[in-house]
């Protein structure tokens, strides 16, 4: 099942953890807040965007199933 | 014999305790610490955080063993029942009732942060600012428990435990006004009706004061001109 | 004057208010006629023959989202069980009029829209959403129900609010979080179409003119409807002319009609230099858009797209980089501070368009809004930030040399003068409930 990772926007204060713990796909503007790499994440680094999504301090991280984001239905994958 | 053990459970009873606030101190720190966003390259935000959650776990065991050998201990008489209930035990039925009520507190805290992926956000974060009061409480049962108090370093011990977090508090909201962010509108019938605060950034760049950035012509509030005849007001009124 | 283009279309929406004068029920059922809602038995019927003729009339959104009204109002009704019919009246956007317009002078023709959109939705009820600070239009509309109520009519329970008027307080999530209690700030919706709960109803969020053109198209049908458009565009539609132009006001116009003679009926006080279209969050174009039909596929390979029917034209007095520099400054302003690269990329971007405007040496200036266009566009909860991206991006675009001049520290003589927008004061404590 390929995911990808998504962000609530509202939700997110800019703590940067998830882009500390996966620099490999997240990035930071130059005001804290993330860059998420649109395609999909890849299997060696499924652990680690768990990871990423878990410690969010304000559970913004979320994952998004890939093909049916093509048909606009992301789910909220609880990890 | 048996008074021998007695006497190792009681002074484990009051060491675990001792530790136990230290630990307890520590991850308030770390907690105030993640809630500023503290961190950088030896030591990077996430892992910050986890310290936080790790030490306060290791704080609960040294914390059950506080409870467990003041139970089991024959010199003081304190039951399972009064571990959980306050103000039920028979020795310093206030004191360790104080005590008693910092546990309650701190439990809604340890069980809600295990459960907080499986739970709703904004519960998570009310129940983790219960914190805020465990503490100080704990630090009430330290000081008028007495054991150890009559010492003076203890005297000490306690009054560093304080300063410390209170230190970290002055820094938190003198360095960092709005550590927490303006507060997110989640849909919530008790949310607060007052303006919205603005973010502070991260990088501490303050976001640019309205009005304040010089502009090339004056920003006129020139109304537009009205359709004829329409009765739309272009300045804002109250609904009469 | 609320007018008509010349054309030999007679108005069709603003029909019977060239006098100015409000029309009430018994005016208004003169002008259209009557409207027959179907009773329990006919509805199941009425619902698929009034699809089919919103189908057969190509009426898009008329609130800037431009969606086929049809496919919106099937999807609907098959994504939700229980409804709520919510028609939106807010009017964010400070440089249009046109539902103002229509709710101050036809409010029946909204109200009329709204019943039979809620016919088809099995709405029991029906909110309209004026903006606070706009009484007239609260108390037509109220004095509307009240003359309906009187006459017996009462198929539905309909009521006027009035949430606080910022920019994104009109955007259709904002709303339906303000209807359901909470603040009127968008909401973050993790799949598309949104479901926008209201008191635990899925709500649907109609335009104004959207319902108005339901009401019409009820009467008289989707093909009678579609045929108020020319070259190829369908149906009429209220267009908001404001800037340079000596007589601003609402005018309704055929889809198609060259945008030359749509600026015509506003009096352009001098050959227009560009046009903003869409409102603030919309798209510069040059004067190449000119010759173009005034519709969506006219104008989409400019990147010109309608909106909600705004047109604010400028000539050669204004500079196109100072306007665009204070519309930034004043979005961000509107920003509803949820989201970090809104709240802080917009006043970022303002200030840089500002340091633009006012002609600037700094070889890095051109390069760091271009890198902030890219960093702050679709990283907000809602459009906000992607309409002031996209009217920065396109306002550069179409000055052009101007902003070459700028930034060799030259700013023209124009950036100088006076704004010829509206851009009311908020810079003060924000009100969001």
């Amino acid at each position: 099942m390929e995911m990808r990772l998504r962000v609530d926007p509202v939700a997110c204060d800019g703590f940067g953890h998830c882009a500390e713990l996966a620099p490999e796909f997240i990035a930071l503007d130059e005001w804290g807040y993330p860059i998420l790499s649109p395609a999909p994440i890849p299997k060696q680094y499924q652990k680690i965007a768990e990871m990423a999504v878990n410690q969010c301090p304000r559970r913004a991280l979320l994952f998004e199933r890939l093909e049916t984001a093509i048909r606009h239905k992301p789910i909220r994958k609880r990890v | 014999m048996i008074a021998l053990t007695s006497h190792y459970l009681w002074f484990t009873t009051r060491a675990a305790g001792i530790v136990t606030l230290g630990l307890f101190t520590i991850v308030m720190v770390l907690g105030i610490m993640t809630a500023t966003r503290v961190g950088g390259k030896p030591m990077p935000r996430f892992a910050v955080a986890e310290l936080h959650r790790r030490i306060s776990l290791l704080a609960c065991v040294f914390l059950a063993l506080h409870i467990v050998t003041s139970v089991i201990d024959s010199y003081v008489n304190i039951s399972v029942f009064s571990v959980f209930v306050p103000f039920t035990s028979t020795y310093k039925t206030l004191w360790v009732g104080v005590g008693t009520v910092s546990l309650d507190l701190l439990l809604a805290v340890i069980i809600t942060s295990l459960l907080r992926t499986r739970m709703s956000h904004e519960l998570w974060r009310v129940v983790h600012w219960i914190s805020y009061l465990a503490w100080p409480i704990a630090i009430i049962h330290t000081i008028f428990i007495g054991t150890d108090i009559r010492f003076g370093w203890m005297d000490l011990y306690v009054a560093a435990n304080v300063g410390v977090v209170l230190l970290a508090l002055i820094w938190r909201f003198k360095a960092h006004p709005h550590p927490d962010g303006a507060l997110t509108a989640v849909p919530s019938r008790t949310a607060p009706t007052k303006a919205l605060r603005r973010k502070t950034s991260t990088t501490g760049m303050a976001p640019t004061v309205p009005g304040a950035q010089a502009q090339p012509a004056q920003q006129a509030t020139q109304s537009a001109t009205k359709p004829n005849g329409s009765p739309v007001a272009s300045t804002k009124k109250k609904p009469s | 004057m609320t007018d008509v283009a010349a054309s030999s279309m007679a108005p069709r929406l603003l029909a019977g208010t060239a006098t100015g004068q409000r029309l009430d029920f018994s005016q208004h059922v003169a002008v259209h006629g009557p409207l027959a809602l179907p009773n329990r038995k006919g509805t199941p019927q009425f619902r698929e023959q009034i699809l089919n003729e919103i189908d057969a009339s190509g009426l898009t959104g008329r609130g800037g989202g431009g969606f086929p009204t049809g496919t919106k109002l099937r999807a609907y009704i098959q994504g939700h069980r229980r409804h709520a019919m919510v028609i939106n009246v807010m009017e964010g956007e400070p440089a249009a009029q046109k539902d103002s317009v229509l709710a101050c002078y036809a409010p029946h023709l909204i109200l009329d829209g709204a019943e039979i959109l809620a016919t088809i939705v099995h709405a029991p009820s029906i909110t309209v959403a004026v903006a606070r600070d706009n009484p007239a239009a609260f108390e037509s509309l109220s004095a509307a129900i009240a003359e309906r109520q009187a006459r017996g009519k009462r198929p539905f329970d309909i009521k006027v609010v009035a949430p606080p008027s910022r920019y994104v307080a009109s955007e259709e999530s904002a709303l339906s979080h303000w209807l359901d209690g909470g603040m009127s700030l968008p909401t973050f919706r993790e799949s598309k179409p949104a479901r926008l709960p209201v008191r635990g109803r899925g709500a649907i969020v109609d335009n104004a003119e959207t319902s108005a053109a339901v009401a019409l198209i009820a009467r008289h049908g989707g093909t009678w409807f579609a045929s108020g458009g020319i070259n190829g565009a369908a149906g009429t539609t209220l267009i908001t002319i404001a800037g340079a132009v000596a007589d601003p006001g609402v005018f309704e116009v055929p889809l198609g009609t060259p945008v030359r003679d749509v600026l015509a009926l506003a009096k352009p006080i001098a050959a227009p230099t560009a046009l903003l279209l869409g409102g603030y969050g919309g798209t510069f174009v040059g004067p190449e858009a000119l010759d173009r039909p005034y519709s969506r596929d006219g104008l989409v390979d400019i990147g010109g797209n309608l909106g909600a029917g705004v047109i604010i034209v400028f000539n050669s007095s204004n500079c196109i980089v100072a306007e665009a520099a204070r519309i930034a400054r004043w979005m961000a302003n509107e920003s509803a501070g949820q989201c970090g690269p809104c709240v802080f990329g917009l006043p970022a971007m303002a200030a840089e368009l500002g340091k633009l405007a006012a002609g600037s040496k700094d070889p890095a200036l051109e390069r760091s809004l271009t890198n902030h266009f890219e960093v702050i566009n679709g990283r907000g909860a809602c459009a906000h930030p992607d309409g002031v991206v996209r009217m920065a991006r396109t306002a550069l675009a179409v000055a052009g040399d101007d902003v070459a001049s700028h930034l060799q520290g030259r700013p023209c003589a124009a950036s100088r003068n006076d704004t010829i927008l509206n851009l009311p004061y908020n810079e003060g404590e924000i009100e969001w409930k």
